[in-house]
């Protein structure tokens, strides 16, 4: 009877290991990436031509030559809310769709997922709609949520759109769990959620924030980063269905690094720049490269560029300069810069600085001074708030009070920037403005240009 | 519909809680038909929402889905509980084989997949050859020690990652979980003290 039972057992194991065995055979991935489709530029929409702007974004007289456009509007409309973590998607019909996460407060188990969509030709962006929140995704999920946050969009291999969120169960972000929804009508209807399993310590701490990238073999490369004990910054592979097929870790823990953008510049090389959280005085954006299609990754680098522990966005120019924004400043979030390197990532300079509050934060404005800079500068950013009477902008001011005044002081925060580039050559900036909105700012291929032969 | 891995999720983790009624005092005194029906009972409560939310889908939350050991595990304790005269289903010697694997793969696995080192041992769950013949290899050996609950732990666990019985596609999240190996690295310390103990006196 007992050896009855061992054979049985063998018969088990063996058969088990067998499936398995042909199970791994199938399990296979190149390296190699895949560039995005190259830009295909159009004749300038009939909107007018902009605009000098002054540093603080204030409006100019207008401009005696037409130097491209460079745009802004608030993409999110909610107001009273804290609002942050923009992503950006391009849609069939060469409009935007952006995505952010809007509650009480950062981590209320009121925050939802929001969505807008920008009409390039109309020039407007839709009202706000709600994608997803804390009950919906614990419903799909069948399992507890605590709150949502950091929504990341991409285009998947098949032309559905994806969702990438963090959910977290228990604690704070450094628990996040990544989900994903689908949409196959550009974002109007969604599918149930999808727990991406990535961790084997109870599938926490993977974080997303930076856009997602194509392998050779249609495969997506999703930069992901680990907060929990040690931060470190990963790629997870996806297959065309969304499962989980591997994981690459960028380096170990305890660099700091965190938040990676990857920028593909050829089907060998690719960049990534991190955002850094380490302990060094000196911080600084930590580039890690390939030059073998992503199977190895060299040791992480300290760029040229500043970073005060803060995300940045970049992307890589069809003649291969790449651009980036990122808070050029050794603390705090007060400024935001537009940054050009027209040497693969060795050296950057600044084209244009999009946001400039750093000479505010000593200053010890009075409640009302400080207000009356918040005032310029919501007029500035969104053209429907330029020419705004005081009773409608009075609740877009209470909003950002809010924030602004949060801290004791005039404290301003320009952060989580998120760039893609559409097919017409327009480059897209989406970020958080001040907790309260999120911001987008459109430039125009000719503004591009005439930035890159003025700069030095 | 419910997905069939978030029901398999969902049951790994209702034997929890079910283990847990289990010892309640009152329990013991039912007879086994009465346990059968408390369990079964029980299953059902624990996978029913309340206010949007049932125990089992809390737990999830909390813990992520049980790896097919610990539920092998679960499974086992909640039939002895049930079914006492039957005494136990593996004696020390396997129990602590098992002990003893699991508590060397939580090592190899947890501190590197933290961030110690560049590397990351659970991307070798994801399809990886070589740990699929290093499992194999181990449990043909553990039959060959005439071990059983070694060997059955690693194929069911190979099993229901062939079959994707979970969300997770890595091979780790069917053999191990975090609460099992806490479990497994306390019990094997408490069973080397007590070995160490026992030499010295001897």
């Amino acid at each position: 009877m007992r050896q009855y039972k061992r054979l049985t057992l063998l018969a088990f194991v063996l058969t088990a290991f067998t499936l398995a065995l042909f199970k791994a055979s199938g399990w296979h991935f190149t390296y190699g990436f895949r560039l995005p489709p190259p830009v295909v530029q159009t004749v300038a929409p009939p909107v007018a031509p902009v605009i000098k702007k002054s540093r603080r974004g204030a409006r100019s007289s207008p401009p005696a030559i037409v130097m491209g456009r460079l745009e802004a509007h608030l993409a999110s409309g909610r107001q009273q809310t804290t609002t942050h973590a923009a992503s950006l998607v391009e849609l069939q019909d060469g409009s935007v769709r952006a995505f952010w996460f809007s509650g009480s407060r950062e981590g209320a188990a009121d925050v939802t997922i929001n969505s807008a969509v920008y009409d390039q030709a109309q020039n407007v962006w839709s009202a706000e709609q709600v994608v997803t929140g804390r009950e919906e995704t614990q419903r799909g999920l069948n399992r507890y949520i605590a709150k949502v946050g950091n929504p990341v969009a991409a285009r998947a291999a098949n032309g559905e759109m994806w969702l990438f969120y963090v959910t977290v169960s228990l604690g704070g972000w450094a628990g996040s769990s990544i989900t994903l929804i689908t949409s196959a009508d550009e974002g109007e209807h969604w599918s149930a959620p999808r727990r991406l399993i990535t961790s084997p310590f109870i599938n926490i701490s993977t974080l997303v924030k930076g856009a997602p990238f194509f392998y050779a073999d249609g495969t997506m490369g999703l930069p992901v980063y680990h907060e929990f004990v040690t931060k470190f910054a990963e790629i997870l592979r996806l297959d065309q269905t969304g499962k989980v097929i591997d994981k690459q870790r960028l380096a170990a823990g305890g660099r700091g690094t965190l938040q990676p953008v990857v920028l593909v510049q050829n089907p060998q090389q690719a960049l990534i720049l991190n955002r850094y959280a380490g302990k060094d005085a000196e911080k600084r954006v930590v580039s890690i490269a390939t030059s073998d299609g992503g199977r190895h990754w060299q040791a992480p680098q300290k760029s040229t560029l500043r970073n005060p522990d803060a995300a940045l966005t970049a992307l890589v120019l069809d003649d291969g300069k790449l651009l980036a924004v990122l808070n050029d400043q050794e603390h705090g979030r007060e400024s935001l810069s537009l940054q050009l390197s027209a040497d693969g990532g060795a050296t950057w300079r600044e084209l244009h600085r999009l946001e400039e509050m750093n000479g505010l934060r000593n200053a010890e404005l009075a409640e009302t001074a400080c207000l009356d800079v918040v005032a310029h500068l919501l007029r500035s950013s969104d053209p429907v708030l330029r020419e705004a009477d005081e009773a409608q902008l009075a609740g877009y001011l209470a909003s950002a009070r809010t924030q602004v005044l949060a801290r004791g002081g005039c404290h301003f925060e320009f952060s989580y920037p998120y760039l893609i580039q559409t097919r017409n050559g327009d480059i897209h900036l989406a970020y958080t403005w001040n907790r309260t909105f999120i911001k987008h700012v459109r430039i125009d291929p000719v503004w591009l240009k005439h930035r890159l032969q003025e700069a030095p | 519909m419910m997905p069939f891995t978030d029901w398999a999720g969902l049951t790994g983790l209702a034997l929890v809680w079910l283990l847990l009624a289990a010892r309640l005092p009152f329990v013991q005194r039912l007879s086994l038909l009465r346990r059968v029906v408390f369990v079964v009972g029980g299953y059902v409560l624990v996978m029913i929402p309340v206010f949007g939310l049932s125990l089992a889908v809390w737990l999830r939350g909390m813990v992520g889905d049980l790896s097919i050991t610990s539920v092998l595990l679960l499974a086992g304790a909640l039939y002895g509980r049930l079914h006492p005269a039957a005494g136990p289903l593996w004696d020390a010697r396997e129990r602590g084989a098992l002990l003893l694997f699991l508590s060397g793969m939580a090592l190899m696995l947890y501190p590197f997949a933290l961030g110690w080192g560049p590397l990351d041992p659970y991307r070798s769950g994801y399809g990886s050859i070589g740990l699929l013949v290093m499992l194999a290899l181990l449990a043909l050996w553990a039959l060959r020690r005439s071990l059983t609950l070694l060997p059955l732990a690693i194929a069911l666990a190979v099993t229901g990652w062939s079959f994707a019985c979970y969300e997770s596609t890595n091979l780790w999240d069917y053999l191990l979980d975090a609460p099992l190996a806490l479990y497994a690295l306390g019990a094997t310390t408490v069973i080397l003290l007590k070995q160490a103990i026992r030499g010295k006196r001897a």
